[in-house]
């Protein structure tokens, strides 16, 4: 009997126990994006920085070589280049030909990491890329007055204000990188401003 | 008093498991929805709009920033075809096939994702580049010493192999067939 009532003594405080263990963890997990140090978007927003901008506004990252990489995991086989946005400065439009021959790969990050956009030229329309980012509000004033969209022209509603847009070009051989980075040269990210209403 | 002693045990006693449950399961795994081909893992998911929470701490907390679905897959290996854990003390064959794609690349990283150090330079063969005998059929040599035909050098420590499908049809709703992803095959150990 002495047993079981020391053992009931100390259930509830073991049940709040796991109780709090159980939403520190939750909550640690859900926030890990948003406090995680060393992120996809902190990396690529660092390396900007010191990477060469292109006259077309894309930061193209240096060449990954061993202990010093971008990103972990990264396809050594491509050239890269990123174009970080802050949709309240205004929307992001990237432009880019396509080439059959050729792999372009487009892929929209939001600043937590969520893949919200991605394509490669394939899904490119007469030969063309044209990606016009907004938040909800803005694509919505975009589509509101169509007259002036190209119609080749794909619309984008990103989740967060702040992320960025990953640029891979494929190198097919070591040799192919000075292209593969010209492709990249020809890409452009512009910020536009949404249309008055 | 004794009850605010204990109340206060029980937050930071709450506090410590809770860091050390997101810890573990951040290390454990790489979130939900892995698709298993034989000794390739891929996880679809991490391309698109439904991430899971576990799979985007995973990925915020390594700086990773992963395929898109609009773009192709990544499968990851870090055992071979009879799932002994890839070591770079061992020399290893990669051989046909591979699954329809428009490109693929094939790169060997360390276990955290990082570039191997080399003397070749050579850290992935793209699907362009590979040298193939008559008929198409090709193999990669993975291996710490200089070897004739695809050499992948690795380091002498447990590495990963990642295979990247380029704009491939490859449905991964229904399982896809080992036999269409490459085999690796443990050759002999120094």
């Amino acid at each position: 009997m002495k047993i079981s009532r020391t053992y009931l003594d100390w259930l509830p405080w073991a049940l709040a126990t796991v109780c709090v263990a159980g939403s520190v963890h939750i909550v640690s997990v859900l926030l890990m994006p948003e406090l995680a140090p060393r992120n996809a978007y902190a990396r690529l927003a660092a390396a900007a920085q010191s990477a060469e901008t292109t006259p077309n506004g894309v930061a193209l990252l240096p060449r990954a070589a061993p202990g010093a990489e971008v990103m972990p995991f990264e396809d050594s086989a491509f050239v890269e280049g990123v174009c970080l946005f802050d949709l309240s400065k205004g929307m992001m439009r990237v432009r880019a030909d396509a080439d059959p021959e050729e792999l372009i790969a487009l892929s929209f990050h939001a600043r937590t990491g969520r893949v919200f956009h991605s394509a490669t030229d394939r899904s490119a329309i007469k030969g063309k890329i044209d990606v016009l980012v907004g938040d909800a509000r803005q694509i919505e004033a975009v589509e509101g007055e169509d007259e002036e969209a190209p119609p080749s022209q794909v619309h984008v509603t990103a989740p967060s204000m702040r992320g960025f847009v990953l640029m891979r070009s494929l190198a097919k051989r070591a040799s192919d990188r000075d292209r593969a980075e010209q492709r990249l040269r020809a890409v452009s990210c512009e910020t536009v401003a949404e249309p008055e209403s | 008093m004794i009850n605010y002693v204990r109340a206060f045990a029980v937050m930071i006693a709450g506090l410590l498991l809770g860091f050390a449950i997101t810890a573990v399961s951040l290390g454990l795994g790489r979130g939900f929805g892995a698709v298993h081909v034989g000794p390739w893992t891929a996880w679809p998911r991490h391309g698109g709009s439904d991430i899971d929470p576990y799979a985007r701490a995973v990925l915020a907390r390594s700086g990773e920033a992963p395929l898109g679905h609009g773009q192709g897959l990544a499968f990851f290996a870090d055992t071979d075809s009879n799932g002994a854990p890839l070591d770079g003390r061992c020399d290893y064959r990669l051989s046909d096939s591979t699954p329809t794609a428009r490109f693929w690349t094939l790169g060997a990283t360390s276990a955290a994702g990082r570039l191997i150090d080399n003397p070749a330079g050579r850290h992935a063969f793209t699907s362009s580049e590979i040298l193939r005998r008559e008929g198409g059929a090709f193999a990669i040599e993975i291996g710490p010493q200089a070897r004739p035909g695809n050499w992948l050098p690795v380091a002498k420590e447990p590495f990963t192999l990642v295979l990247r499908l380029y704009d491939t049809p490859l449905d991964i709703e229904s399982a896809p067939d080992p036999a269409t992803f490459p085999k690796i095959v443990k050759l002999h150990c120094a």
